[in-house]
Parts: structure tokens; sequence; C-alpha cells
């Protein structure tokens, strides 16, 4: 399975993922973002292979969702970068005091 | 003059009686009509049945899902006796639909071994996409776009 940051390195599939709240039906998104349907199909099946989005048959669509869990692990990976990101506006706001 | 349109239960009554050994074929597709994920069309010809089909809302075969995206698709085509346009008539309200429901496309999977049934989507305007397998053996699918 790719890595999830991999796989949100590019563009679109970030755009698809934004467009994906709530669930949403491929040609829908298609629509949105102005994109071909095939395109988005191609991207949807990158990001459900890293297990960013699954999908769910609805009668005649088949609808497309965040899985939340995937991102728990990236907010997870994010979270020792979170403390270098505090220390960093710590040392900003003592320099703005001092001068 | 041939009329299609969907089966009702009393329908799936004379479909079953024509070809009882498959029964549950039918009353699959029926069921699946009755949940509404597709569409059981069937042609008549006054009070006799000359065909069915499956109107799909989606592809059954994921790597058309995967690569192509979600639109209608014929599926269980068939029509008696054969040569008589039936299932041009058929493959005609089909496309009827879809255009109805504002598709752009409609696809179909052709078994590799059914050369003829090919060669008919092929005259109504259908290109080949890629290979699929279906039920275990290999298949082509075609597309056509919807105007």
């Amino acid at each position: 399975m790719s890595h999830p940051l991999d796989v949100l390195a590019e563009p679109t599939r970030r755009r698809i993922l934004d467009a994906l709240r709530p669930e949403r039906a491929v040609g829908d998104i298609a629509a949105e973002l102005e994109l071909s349907q095939p395109l988005v199909s191609k991207h949807l099946k990158v990001l459900r292979d890293a297990g960013l989005v699954d999908v769910r048959v609805d009668a005649q669509r088949r609808l497309y969702r965040v899985r939340p869990e995937s991102l728990r692990e990236l907010d997870a990976w994010l979270e020792p970068y979170r403390a270098l990101w505090s220390t960093a506006l710590d040392d900003l706001e003592r320099h703005l005091d001092e001068h | 003059m041939t009329e299609v349109r969907p089966a009702t239960e009393a329908d799936l009554e004379r479909l079953i009686a024509r070809d009882r050994a498959n029964a549950h074929y039918e009353k699959e597709r029926f069921a699946a009509q009755e949940r509404g994920e597709a569409l059981l069309l069937i042609a008549w010809d006054g009070d006799e049945i000359r065909g069915r089909v499956r109107f799909r809302f989606f592809s059954k075969y994921i790597e058309v899902l995967d690569n192509l995206g979600e639109f209608p698709e014929i599926n269980a085509l068939d029509a008696w006796p054969t040569g008589a346009g039936v299932g041009t008539l058929i493959i005609a309200e089909c496309e009827r639909i879809a255009a109805e429901r504002g598709d752009s496309m409609i696809g179909i999977g052709v078994l590799v071994s059914n050369v003829q049934a090919r060669r008919l989507y092929e005259r109504l305007g259908y290109d080949y996409w890629g290979d699929v397998i279906d039920d275990g053996e290999p298949a082509a699918y075609l597309f056509k776009n919807i105007p």
C-alpha cells in the first residue's frame, strides 16, 4: 500500500479529497472540479488503494468518502513536529518582545 | 411492433416460463430492479416476449469503474429469434434511457467467443476499450458516447 503522504503529494488528489466532504459520486466530483470522469476515477483508485478513501453502493450510485482513520494516522505522524512548531512560535514571540 | 419496457412481476413469470432452467438468474435480475439497482427491460411483440436485457446503472467490472468512471452498462442481452432486429431495438432503448438520465457514455462487455454479438455492437457504433474478465471468461469491453 502506498503511503498517504506520497499519494497526497499529487495536487489533484488533494482537491478530490477536499471535495469528498460529504461523500460524493464520481460524476459529481468531476463536475465540481471540472475534470474528466476517467481522470477522477483513476485518482480515486489511488486514494482507495492508499486507504484514504472508501466506497459504498447506494442503489444507482457508488459513493466515495474519506476514511477518517487514515487521516488520524497522518495526524499522529505529524504530532512530534508540532512541538517544533510551538518552539518556533515561542522564539518568534520572544524576538518580537525584545525588539 | 416490438416494444421494450421494464419488467413487472407478471412479466417475470412469463420470462421464467420460457427457460425454467435459468429461472434463478431472471429472478435475481428482477430483484435487482426492485431494489433500484438496475432495470430489467423486456421486449414484447404483441403478447410474445422477444428479448430482455439488464440495464445496469454502473459497470460490474472494477477495471472499468477505476479507469473510465460510472455510466450505464448493457448486461445479459438476449433476443429471439436472432437476426430479427430485436437486439438492436433493445440496445437503442438502453441508449435512450442513458441519454434521458444525462449519461455521456454507455458500455457493454462481450465474451471474446461471441464474435457475432461484438460485430453487431461495433456496427451500432460501439468502440473497443479494453479486455475484462467476465465470470472467469475473457471478454472485450466496448463503449459508446451518448450524444
